[in-house]
């Protein structure tokens, strides 16, 4: 079966169900899929185009730090055009292959200004501002997916350089309860976002991967800091996440329609998170893998694995108990999970038995 | 009923142009198996307590010996750990039924070799360097890998034979050309690849897409770093062996594509060439004013532009 056939045959049994307000633009929908068939959105190309836009990027740079770099409003004006040309070029035609020049020009233009701005008002809170406000306009004038991925990625940077570069850390709870909470309404509405606008629809997928990544390079950066005593009150950041994580086990229950064992689910998630709870890395992990089975998005479960092994794997590093103690630690930790998995293999088999 | 085929974008797709309700779209999503259902749940929750468990138990063990603790004696610390990959492989058959369960114990089984090495070492102080200890830990591993149907397990042994020869190149033969590293990691990475490639003609076998594009990108990886390293520091007489090499394994990359249809080979490769050209170019116009940044700017982004533009009409064609 084709595509054009997978969709006639979706089609036909929602309307099986004879629901007479339900109303489709066949032709729009078999044209899109098509489309798609033939347009190439591979993980070939989107290397291809990520590397050839920042590889563009860089050398447009030198050239520029080479030649107008000297005066602040040439940079500010020039990096000004780059970016409008970027996203009106986008606007105009809106397709993969000019992926990489839209890429290029925009991270150009967003450095160009940036520094400019940086140059001109002496001050580090204003060029974030300002950066925040150039990825607020992009998400929205344009639908494009890599400039929107890039305009979610520049918003959670500025926030986080806003931390940084004011050394206020102890903000860095708020950051985290922003991304994590927005990771996971993000992924729990994705029915909701497809059918609420064209606008929502278009830019759904560029948003979730930002907000993962944004997730991800936070939770990458609590477990650099964890030995650090510059990082106060970590169990804040982690406490968020495990509100945000029992809140989707809450969801996934209500969706698989479960009414038995809901005690023993909740009672274990929590037993499970408390005992990490100077670990928000390792909370943080949990929730990605826990929704990324959910909604089955593969590149999620991905990074859900890989970061929980990082952290993990940090987490007893940074541990200041000798190396025999992490190992019975570790140990025993392990057969309790083998245990669990022997136990739980037995409930399901006697589930299905009965 | 679960119907095949109606995968995340096609009802994004439907859900743009319809006005199918929010709680519907919700149900397509459960009912072609897009979210986890219970069997789903289920099986994720025991691959998870198995897959931890068992990493959480290899890592406890490779910590206790790391830790060298004075109380046990040499005999019974390599008695031990010997006993643990014995007992590791005697688990994989006896769960030879249970194929989650047989593939973790063997991956166990593995880096358990790589502690019995660096317990030796440990031991007998025998200074070696570390390439012999990623050498005795390939060896002993390696028919794990291959009688094993697990592509984590092939991908480790591959990555054990990587280390072997990197670092046999940078302990025992610094002198070697700076480039011999990277042609001898290419050149073993594609004959990986190809016998990948080969291994549905004469098996059963099936070899996982994301593996084959590992395997692949490291290779234009190390391709690419040796050929800048040759373009920049040309220091033997040699140095076309390693670009009539790499060029015959990208000459048989882009007819691989071409025969089987495949896109991956076609973006990666010329991503290299260009890169290589660029290389080139900077290091044969010795320029110091912007002008050949700006030159080389607009080279990439036009190449890459012409690229996808030729990418997307050959998948075009192929799919018409």
């Amino acid at each position: 079966m084709n595509n054009v056939e997978i969709v006639n045959h979706f089609i036909a049994s929602i309307e099986l169900k004879e629901d007479p307000t339900f109303t489709i633009d066949r032709e729009k929908v078999e044209e899109e899929i098509l489309k798609d068939s033939q347009a190439y959105s591979g993980l070939g190309i989107k290397i291809l185009s990520i590397c050839g836009g920042l590889l563009g990027t860089l050398f447009f740079l030198g050239f520029v730090a080479m030649s107008i770099l000297d005066s602040s409003t040439a940079t500010f004006v020039f990096g000004l055009m780059i970016l409008v040309g970027a996203i009106l070029l986008d606007k105009k035609s809106n397709n993969t292959v000019l992926d990489a020049v839209c890429i290029g020009a925009f991270l150009s233009g967003c450095i160009l200004l940036g520094y400019s701005i940086n140059k001109m008002g002496d001050s580090d809170n204003l060029t974030i501002f300002s950066l925040l406000m150039i990825a607020v306009v992009t998400v929205s004038v344009t639908e494009n997916y890599m400039l929107n991925l890039f305009a979610v990625l520049i918003f959670n940077s500025c926030l986080f350089a806003f931390i940084e570069t004011n050394n206020v850390h102890i903000l860095i709870h708020f950051l985290t309860a922003f991304t994590s909470i927005g990771f996971v309404v993000i992924n729990l509405v994705e029915h909701k976002a497809f059918v609420k606008s064209i606008a929502v629809n278009k830019r759904y997928p560029p948003f979730r991967l930002g907000f993962l990544v944004s997730l991800s390079v936070l939770l990458i950066y609590f477990s650099v800091n964890f030995a650090k005593p510059a990082f106060p009150y970590r169990w804040i950041s982690s406490i968020v996440i495990i509100a945000v994580t029992i809140y989707s086990i809450n969801s996934i229950i209500n969706f698989l329609q479960l009414k038995a064992s809901q005690f023993i689910i909740y009672a274990l998630a929590i037993a499970t998170l408390v005992s990490v709870i100077f670990a928000p890395s390792i909370c943080g992990a949990i929730l990605t893998l826990i929704i990324g089975i959910h909604v089955g998005h593969r590149l999620t479960m991905v990074f859900g694995i890989a970061l929980l092994i990082y952290a993990v794997g940090q987490f007893y590093y940074d541990l200041q108990y000798t190396l025999l103690t992490k190992s019975i630690i570790m140990i025993c930790t392990g057969m309790l999970l083998l245990i669990a998995s022997y136990i739980f293999n037995k409930k399901i088999k006697s589930h299905d038995e009965g | 009923m679960k119907q095949s085929g109606v995968t995340r974008r096609v009802l994004q797709v439907i859900a743009q142009h319809s006005n199918l309700s929010a709680e519907e779209l919700e149900s397509q999503f459960k009912l072609h198996g897009i979210y986890a259902d219970k069997k789903n749940w289920a099986k994720y929750i025991e691959v998870a307590l198995i897959g931890i468990g068992s990493a959480f138990i290899v890592s406890g063990i490779i910590f206790f010996f790391a830790y060298n603790w004075h109380l046990l004696n040499k005999f019974l610390k390599l008695n031990l750990v010997q006993v643990l990959v014995i007992a590791s492989v005697i688990s994989s058959f006896v769960f030879k039924r249970n194929p989650l369960v047989r593939n973790v114990s063997l991956m166990a089984a593995s880096v358990l070799v790589g502690a019995m090495f660096s317990v030796f070492g440990q031991i007998y102080q025998t200074g070696a360097d570390a390439y012999d200890f990623f050498l005795g830990w390939t060896i002993f591993m390696i028919i794990w890998a291959l009688v094993s149907d697990f592509p984590p397990l092939w991908l480790l042994a591959v990555v054990l034979v990587n280390l072997t020869i990197s670092f046999y190149v940078d302990q025992v033969a610094p002198y070697w050309p700076s480039d011999t590293k990277y042609l001898l990691l290419f050149v073993l990475n594609t004959c990986v690849l190809i016998l990948m490639q080969l291994l549905p003609f004469f098996s059963k076998l099936v070899v996982p897409s994301w593996l084959i594009k590992i395997i692949s990108l490291s290779v234009v990886i190390y391709i690419t770093i040796g050929a800048v390293i040759n373009i920049f520091n040309k220091h033997h007489e040699y140095w076309f062996v390693f670009f009539l090499l790499a060029f015959t394994v990208y000459a048989l990359a882009i007819y691989q594509s071409f025969r089987f249809r495949s896109l991956f080979h076609l973006c990666i490769v010329p991503l290299s060439l260009i890169i290589i050209i660029c290389c080139w170019i900077t290091e044969n116009f010795n320029d110091k004013s912007g002008t050949l940044f700006f030159f080389l700017s607009v080279f990439v982004i036009a190449s890459v532009t012409i690229l996808a533009k030729l990418l997307v009409n050959l998948n075009k064609a192929w799919n018409e």
